[in-house]
């Protein structure tokens, strides 16, 4: 019988290898990264209480998947009155390509490190300012001079050279 | 298209969509505008219509949510790293156990190795999203609220648990009958021993383990084993890089990579290299400083107890469906063994004979494993050659001109040879084999490979055609092969291939005989 002591270990363990890949599976169903953040810990503590349901041998991942999946249409579902909330199938397909590329997602943040620093400098600073918790892009926009469509424009650029980046990277390394 | 190296200046960029063309500039908008909240309605029903029918939309949806994700977490890291060092001491003693949990782990292992043998990226790069994973588990208060209920004097205990998946068994054999696994079980490991059987297992750092009994091994940690006997594959993802297998005289190193680890009870160790590299030392060789030697794909040594230098292993006997190998020179098949002239002592490159291996997709050279033999386009594959003995060679030879390769057959058989149709066919070939015409490819290769004069595909990839040649061996014993190299021609072209099949019952008058 497994001590309570080493179930946690194992769970920590396997969580905190899990963690990213779980965090950018629950991102891409939940329209806002502050409502992702929310969701996200809800999903750690359910993974914990369920914990007991993962020992026939599934992949950690999968199972934390199916886990965050459920929770998180959970979540939107009580939401569904808003308006950026998808409908049930779309979510479900989102869903279902979020977890095929699940391993391609995993080689995409780690060559993103090597993207961010091609960066210049200030688009660095730039990135981490607007993505910083409770950031908010009008005031960020202001404090740099701009409006917050150019600075939505001058991000988006980012985010593209940085995607284009990263398979870049993963085509030379025979990754993707 | 930016330079690798370049910085890159988003003012200045005027052709988004010019790389990213699979989109149009408004689908772009789309998804910017839903990752960012500031869609409209009408956007937002369009951005559904199209998740909805558009698979090529939705990969790339998805794929710039999972980007925006890791920069939240890129940004979270910079705001914890501040926090962390204005406000938590990772070396205070309160939170030793989570450092000596982490330090324990597979990663940490992967990091120590790679920070003295791969390349600073590598390295940083596998430090930096380990220590996302911890910046924000240590913030995370599931996390410490796991581990303020957890007693911190049996953390040292509890993780020197291996956990393992066991993905296939097969008559796993103890002398107490005390393991009782079955496929998909979670088992700890810690001190494991077997008399017979094999199984598949896949432990919680996703490195994937066939071990072949009789075998007795210990687990440290998921990243560190030592086999004091037995057999073993190993898969190792870029997860567990680092994973190291210890044996009586060696310490055999993972750089990333398909490899096998044999230790005799006697203390002898074989390692083969099947994709990647790993780095092997003697763990009783102190006069070199206990220098690493690198294996790549497809070498293979002896570390001998009795024998300070490490011997190559110049055959290897593999499995055609499962992960399992051997060393020894007997064996079922038409071809029970292998061997050739090769003398000089750095080269580790090994035959391998795979039995009924031949085919379709089937690998070649052992020193290339990404090359597989094809039908030519608008044909079959020779039925002839299917589930063939197959015989891979080393490209590493094709420039060898004293080369001589020797088969030791069981019974009267067909034995073919591929030669790259660029090659000029050695006096060897012509004078006891016949061209069938028939043509198989190899491929693919990259442009930097052995393709000169070939032509690539449309996608890029380049294919070599290969002339199939043949000769019926009449007698049990030793065939040799030469080089295919012939005096006065630039060497230009591969290594051949070898396949030996059974004598059809019919034309067997057609065939060459060996003389």
């Amino acid at each position: 019988m497994e001590s309570e002591d080493s179930r946690q270990i194992r769970f920590l363990k396997l969580y905190t290898a899990h963690e990213l890949a779980i965090r950018a599976f629950v991102r891409t169903l939940v329209p806002a990264r502050d409502d992702a953040h929310e969701v996200m810990q809800e999903v750690a503590v359910v993974l914990w209480r369920k914990f007991g349901e993962y020992t026939t041998g599934e992949d950690f991942r999968r199972w934390a998947f199916s886990v965050a999946r459920f929770e998180a249409l959970a979540w939107l579902r009580d939401r569904a009155r808003e308006r950026l909330v998808f409908n049930d199938e779309v979510l479900q397909l989102v869903a279902d390509e979020a977890d095929r590329r699940a391993d391609r997602h995993h080689k995409q943040r780690e060559a993103l490190e090597d993207c961010l620093e091609k960066l210049l400098p200030q688009h660095r600073e730039l990135l981490q300012q607007a993505y910083a918790p409770g950031a908010r892009i009008d005031q960020l926009a202001q404090s740099r001079g701009q409006t917050s469509m150019s600075l939505y424009k001058m991000l988006h650029r980012l985010r593209i050279n940085l995607l284009e980046c990263t398979e870049r990277l993963m085509l030379k390394e025979g990754l993707a | 298209m930016n330079n690798d190296n370049a910085w890159y200046d988003p003012s200045n960029d005027e052709r988004l969509n010019s790389s990213q063309s699979e989109l149009t500039d408004r689908q772009w908008l789309l998804i910017q505008q839903y990752a960012d909240q500031s869609i409209d309605a009408a956007g937002f029903e369009l951005l559904e219509e199209l998740l909805q029918t558009d698979n090529r939309f939705r990969q790339r949806f998805v794929d710039y949510l999972a980007l925006d994700s890791s920069l939240q977490v890129d940004s979270a890291l910079a705001a914890a790293n501040t926090t962390i060092s204005s406000e938590v001491n990772l070396t205070d003693e309160s939170l030793a156990p989570i450092a000596a949990l982490v330090q324990d782990d597979a990663e940490f292992s992967k990091i120590r190795v790679l920070e003295k043998s791969s390349p600073k990226s590598s390295s940083r790069r596998s430090y930096y999203w380990l220590a996302a994973n911890i910046a924000l588990s240590i913030v995370s208060p599931l996390f410490l609220w796991l581990y303020s209920t957890s007693k911190s004097d049996s953390l040292d205990h509890d993780n020197s648990i291996v956990w393992a998946e066991i993905l296939e068994i097969n008559n796993l054999t103890t002398a107490d009958n005390a393991i009782k696994w079955k496929k998909g079980d979670w088992v700890p490991l810690r001190d494991l021993m077997f008399s017979a059987g094999e199984t598949d297992l896949r432990l919680d750092n996703g490195v994937t383990l066939s071990l072949e009994g009789p075998l007795h091994a210990e687990f440290n940690s998921g990243a560190d084993m030592l086999l004091h006997y037995g057999r073993l594959s190993a898969e190792v993802g870029e997860n567990a890089k680092g994973f190291t297998v210890r044996t009586a005289t060696s310490e055999v190193v993972d750089l990333g990579t398909r490899f096998g680890v044999s230790a005799s009870e006697a203390g002898d160790t074989d390692v083969v290299v099947f994709e990647g590299e790993v780095k092997v030392r003697r763990n009783n060789d102190y006069t070199a400083d206990r220098a690493w030697t690198t294996l790549r794909s497809g070498e293979a040594i002896r570390a001998a107890k009795k024998n300070k230098e490490l011997q190559r292993l110049a055959r290897v006997r593999l499995s055609k469906n499962k992960k399992l190998w051997s060393s020894v020179s007997s064996g079922s098949g038409l071809v029970i063994d292998v061997t050739d002239n090769v003398t000089e002592p750095e080269f580790r490159h090994y035959l391998g004979v795979v039995p009924q291996g031949m085919g379709q997709g089937a690998q070649p050279f052992s020193d290339r494993p990404g090359a597989k033999w094809q039908a030519v386009p608008g044909e079959s594959f020779p039925q002839e050659l299917e589930s063939a003995d197959l015989v891979r060679t080393f490209l590493a030879d094709r420039g060898d001109r004293e080369l001589e390769i020797s088969l030791q057959l069981s019974e009267p058989c067909i034995v073919y040879v591929f030669l790259d149709t660029r090659r000029l066919a050695p006096a060897w070939l012509e004078k006891a084999f016949i061209d069938t015409g028939k043509r198989i490819r190899v491929g693919p290769w990259p442009a930097s490979g052995p393709v000169r004069g070939i032509e690539p595909r449309s996608d890029g990839k380049y294919f070599i055609d290969c002339a199939v040649w043949q000769c019926r061996y009449d007698k049990v014993g030793k065939l040799t092969l030469g080089s295919p190299f012939v005096k006065g021609t630039e060497n230009q072209g591969l290594m051949y291939g070898v396949a030996v099949g059974p004598v059809p019952q019919s034309n067997v008058d057609l065939q060459r005989q060996y003389q």
